[in-house]
């Protein structure tokens, strides 16, 4: 091996980084070459300086001033983290749209199925109202509670007609429906003969423009019938 | 198998600190700070500025802890964060060049006083690394002053192994042909043969 080759293996060679066998040829070169042993020498000598090279260190307060940064980004981390804006809200929200669906179906399935004739016999009371037009020889009687459901009110005014009915001995009333005055509210009116407005059974006005509580209403009727 | 050792050991600090345990975090600012500081106070050649890269490095390290990778050595990652943070002050000296005051035409004298001969072996030897080429020196500083491993030099360089070894090699001739009359003046000196050349 020739000595410029041997050379530039020699700072490897001292730190004991090539292989065997190179190791051994320079070895080898090294016994016979008394100029390429004391670059040897130098690179040793220079391998041990660096290995006791004290490089610059930090200043003592390195550490404090390095968590008091930590602690300041930790501090904005946890801010952050608080003030983040909320999570926007997708404009379509798919649970919302599917139940305005569902409830929409609903309604459409529920009026095609004749559902609101069935709680509000439109036909017969539309036809009625047209066919029976108040006049002078009507009184509408109104359910006093004004927080009665249609429902209810229905079943009260079907109750009156029935009695109605049944003093007058034919069916000549009839049940409309219908807004009532300025209340947004659907009332139910009952139009009622005024021939019974002055009837009075066992002393007691049968109507006098109130409809009497129901309870009494009967069993005078009873009494009466 | 020291080496692995090490990784696990930073691993755990690592786990530690990513789960918000400041001590451990501490640790690792112990055993990295001189280290880093060593290799970046060679490439700035300024104590104030090496010191900031540094803080700087172990800010970074917090901040991006929950995306250190678990498969690569922590030395690795950190050594990278501290080199491209050195990178940049470098590229913004070339942009920004400062001029002191007393580089002024007049003040020779004083330059000249400063810049005198050094005077012993180590002291020889760290003139003779600043002055290495740029790319020589980091691989220079990395393997041997630092000790990492070439793969991992190669890593925190970006540089294939091969070209990582043959720069230190480089690096490790010239340190030679530059420190060799001064290695066998003190060696003649420890021998009594020789006057030192201050002195003559």
């Amino acid at each position: 091996m020739h000595c410029r080759r041997v050379r530039s293996f020699l700072s490897a060679y001292s730190k004991g980084e090539l292989s065997e066998k190179r190791s051994r040829a320079i070895a080898d070169h090294l016994r016979e070459c008394p100029g390429c042993r004391s670059e040897e020498f130098a690179a040793r000598e220079i391998d041990g300086v660096i290995a006791r090279l004290s490089g610059p260190r930090v200043s003592s307060d390195f550490n404090a001033r390095l968590l008091d940064k930590v602690a300041k980004e930790r501090f904005n981390e946890t801010r952050s983290k608080a003030y983040l804006p909320k999570r926007r809200v997708p404009v379509v929200n798919l649970t919302r749209v599917s139940a305005v669906v569902a409830a929409a179906c609903f309604v459409f399935a529920f009026i095609f199925a004749g559902g609101i004739e069935k709680i509000m016999p439109t036909d017969d009371l539309q036809q009625i109202a047209e066919t029976v037009p108040l006049n002078d020889d009507y009184e509408t009687v109104q359910p006093q509670s004004e927080h009665w459901v249609f429902k209810e009110q229905l079943q009260r005014a079907t109750r009156i007609k029935n009695l109605m009915d049944r003093v007058s001995g034919e069916s000549q009333f009839n049940i409309l429906t219908g807004q009532s005055g300025q209340n947004s509210y659907r009332r139910m009116v009952t139009p009622i003969p005024r021939q019974f407005f002055e009837m009075r059974i066992n002393g007691m006005p049968y109507f006098n423009g109130t409809v009497l509580p129901e309870t009494t209403m009967v069993r005078e009727v009873n009494a009466e019938g | 198998m020291k080496q692995e050792t090490e990784k696990q050991r930073d691993h755990e600090l690592m786990r530690r600190v990513q789960n918000g345990d400041m001590v451990a975090f501490n640790k690792i600012a112990d055993k990295y700070k001189d280290r880093l500081m060593n290799v970046i106070y060679r490439m700035l050649s300024s104590q104030q500025e090496a010191e900031d890269i540094v803080q700087e490095t172990f800010l970074r390290v917090y901040q991006h802890r929950d995306s250190f990778d678990f498969r690569h050595c922590f030395s690795t990652w950190i050594y990278t964060i501290a080199l491209n943070l050195a990178r940049n002050e470098l590229r913004k000296r070339k942009r920004f060049k400062f001029f002191d005051i007393f580089d002024m035409k007049g003040n020779e004298q004083e330059i000249s006083v400063e810049m005198a001969v050094p005077t012993n072996l180590p002291q020889a030897l760290e003139k003779a690394i600043e002055g290495l080429p740029e790319k020589y020196k980091l691989a220079f500083i990395l393997r041997d002053v630092q000790e990492l491993p070439y793969d991992e030099v190669a890593k925190v360089m970006n540089i294939p192994l091969g070209t990582v070894k043959s720069r230190v090699n480089r690096a490790r001739a010239i340190l030679r042909d530059k420190l060799k009359p001064r290695v066998e003046e003190s060696h003649a000196l420890s021998k009594g043969t020789l006057l030192p050349v201050s002195l003559l």
